[in-house]
């Protein structure tokens, strides 16, 4: 028979508990995510015109302007093409961490009358905003073909890149869900730090615009190895390993302590939500 | 065997924000030091006022808060009910709403899966299955909400105030699943205000009082206990001298109180004891015939009880100026359980004149231990009688009928259905001999 044993939480429940219950609520992700789903296409048109505008409309504006102001060399690709491969995973990335990280304040009422394992309300909203990344990555490729960059067998690495930046966007609103759980003013900052953080990833702009001393700089940015890595799949631009590895260790940086942050503070976030 | 839950020295304080700009220094001692154990398969009531901490309780248990210090074990799978609808959204339909709340209770799939049918055919939504939820009726919801939740099946269940909504119907159909989850040998922690429900369901009951456990025990001796204390203050009002008393210049009150049978005030009666209502009054001249009277109203402001005082030999009769003390016995098995409130007056006659009239002078609350003693027996369900009076019957049952008269008979074919040899076996007859 199961025992559960309630005590006073200061370092939270083991992890080992902790992992085994997050893999018991499946089901729970699974109707969540669907109800967000659900919400979001309840008018199928409208809700498939939405997700495609939503890259669109920035890398348009930033084809016109940016690229006439600044002409940063993109190797070759269409600067409209170029911003696009851009704007799809950060679009998401941004969507999703902005909807994901106000889950629990969102959700006070049911985390005060339920117990589940709490990263299941930002892995949902996460999960349903994916459909945008999807969606994006599609039509990413479409205007490629149409742009004169054909299908080539690296495009195969898209969806390994896909789960990458899913991930980043997990985790990062985890630990901001939980922020905001605990102080109401960090949603104010959100907002700022997602216009903060698009410039400090190679979006708008490739990575080799920064000059090569502070280059470095971009690698702390998790996005970067993301952002670099779609467009090389997508057109074969050259990649900068070194700059990728660094990326990815931030990543797990944050990752890191964005799941410690959450174990520290996850059973009483229905008394601070 | 080990206790389903066995709580020790359960201890929870939250901190308290006194203004904008305090240091939260101090704490609020939600639960203080609560030690139980809860045998496995037993419905137990949780009873105490508001803010005793029932609710912390219950969201202890379900891991919802932590403690701040103590330990409590729960041997089986947990699942709690603290409010109907938990996960439901205004915009899904019906269907999708199960799902989703089956899901945020605990639920997998295919134990949906395999309990939907039941499911709907417990909330009685019918047709409206796939139609989103923010169209249904109020009551629907809840049924529909209630139906979910009554269909998980842990070996603990928390529940917290769920007859606090909905109509007669429904509070009906969530005690009677409880009842039956009970029977099946789930154990079930039962948080209520209401001390039919929890006299209903329970055999025994936890009294939580600013945190501290007052009383564990048989559930009548904890409601009792409960109700007495609670309640013991209310059950007199005294006026004192001056013109500020109910009146007029010739009668005025200046007492009313509710006693039980030992004679102490209380405003909780037990429906099978018997209870006396009383009352002081001055007169303030000599020469009037006066007629007092109280008149009993239950909570929808029906008029259960009208009495004067016809049996003493002061009726009818001149009373002279000074002070008269009244005492009304009232037999038991007279009232229906509830809120009641009392009125007093007094008048003169011809012409109608009353002199004193105090339309809600007192409340109580009359209760009934579902212990089978009283005219309700062993019928758990609402009663609507005013006032519940135990009458004698009388059954006699033969051994065997023809069922003819039980069909609607069908025009112009005379059809006869075989008497089924063994649905009635034995004769018998109660009280008539």
């Amino acid at each position: 028979m199961k025992l559960t044993v309630i005590e006073p939480l200061r370092r939270g429940v083991s992890f080992k508990t902790a992992w085994a219950e997050c893999r018991e609520s499946a089901t729970l992700l699974r109707y969540l995510t669907l109800r967000d789903l659900r919400l979001r296409f309840q008018d199928p048109l409208l809700g498939v015109l939405w997700v495609t505008l939503q890259p669109l409309l920035p890398a348009a504006v930033f084809a016109t302007i940016f690229a006439r102001i600044l002409q940063p060399t993109t190797s070759g690709v269409p600067y409209s093409l170029f911003a696009l491969a851009g704007f799809v995973p950060w679009t998401f990335f941004s969507t999703s961490v902005s909807t994901a990280s106000m889950t629990f304040v969102w959700n006070a009422n049911l985390l005060n009358k339920v117990y589940f394992p709490r990263a299941v309300l930002p892995a949902s909203a996460m999960l349903a905003s994916s459909v945008e990344l999807m969606a994006g990555v599609v039509l990413v490729c479409g205007y490629s073909v149409f742009r004169g960059f054909p299908p080539r067998a690296s495009w195969l690495l898209l969806p390994l890149l896909g789960l990458y930046v899913a991930a980043i966007a997990f985790f990062v609103s985890l630990g901001l869900a939980t922020a905001n759980a605990l102080n109401r003013n960090v949603k104010f900052a959100i907002p700022f730090l997602m216009q903060v953080w698009i410039y400090a990833s190679p979006v708008v702009y490739p990575s080799s615009f920064v000059p090569e001393r502070s280059r470095w700089l971009l690698g702390l940015n998790p996005l970067t190895g993301a952002l670099d890595g779609f467009r090389a799949a997508l057109f074969g631009t050259p990649l900068n390993y070194r700059l990728l590895l660094l990326s990815l260790a931030s990543a797990a940086a944050i990752a890191l302590g964005s799941v410690l942050f959450f174990h520290r503070y996850e059973a009483f976030l229905a008394e601070r939500a | 065997m080990r206790p389903a839950i066995a709580a020790r020295g359960l201890t929870k304080q939250f901190p308290v924000q006194r203004g904008w700009d305090s240091k939260a220094a101090e704490f609020f001692l939600a639960l203080d030091n609560l030690s139980f154990d809860i045998e496995p398969g037993q419905a137990v009531g949780i009873v105490g006022s508001n803010g005793a901490g029932k609710s912390t309780l219950l969201k202890i248990l379900a891991r919802i808060l932590p403690p701040t210090s103590g330990r409590a074990e729960l041997n089986g799978r947990v699942g709690s009910l603290l409010e109907a609808g938990a996960g439901f959204h205004p915009e899904l339909s019906g269907r999708d709403n199960i799902f989703l709340s089956g899901a945020v209770l605990g639920m997998k799939k295919n134990e949906i899966l395999k309990r939907l049918d039941e499911i709907v055919d417990f909330s009685g939504v019918g047709e409206f299955l796939d139609r989103p939820v923010k169209h249904y009726s109020s009551g629907m919801y809840l049924r529909l909400a209630f139906a979910v939740a009554a269909h998980i099946e842990p070996e603990i269940l928390l529940v917290d105030e769920l007859l606090a909504v909905g109509d007669a119907q429904y509070q009906k159909k969530c005690l009677q699943r409880m009842e039956n989850l009970s029977q099946n040998g789930q154990t079930i922690l039962f948080v209520s205000h209401s001390m039919q429900a929890v006299a209903r369901l329970c055999r025994s009951a936890l009294w939580i009082d600013r945190g501290k456990l007052r009383m564990a025990g048989p559930v009548a001796e904890v409601i009792a206990g409960y109700l007495k204390e609670g309640e013991a203050k209310t059950g007199e009002r005294v006026w004192p001298e001056g013109h500020h008393a109910p009146g007029d210049e010739l009668v005025r009150l200046r007492r009313v109180r509710v006693a039980n049978a030992e004679g102490q005030t209380t405003s909780s009666i037990n429906i099978g004891e018997e209870f006396t209502i009383e009352f002081d009054y001055d007169v303030a001249h000599d020469g009037m015939v006066l007629f007092p009277a109280i008149r009993l109203f239950n909570e929808w402001g029906t008029e259960a009880i009208w009495s004067t005082d016809s049996g003493s030999p002061l009726h009818g009769k001149v009373r002279p100026r000074g002070r008269y003390h009244c005492v009304v016995r009232f037999p038991r098995n007279l009232l229906a359980e509830g809120l009641m409130s009392v009125s007093v007056s007094v008048a003169s006659l011809c012409p109608t004149r009353f002199h004193l009239s105090e339309p809600e002078a007192i409340h109580f609350q009359a209760i009934e231990l579902l212990d089978g003693t009283t005219a309700r027996g062993d019928y758990a369900d609402s009663i609507g009688s005013v006032v519940r009076p135990l009458l004698a019957w009388t059954t006699e049952s033969k051994p065997s009928v023809s069922f003819d008269s039980f069909r609607t008979p069908k025009a112009g074919i005379e059809s006869r259905i075989p008497t089924p040899e063994s649905s009635i076996q034995g004769h018998h007859d109660e009280g008539a001999s």
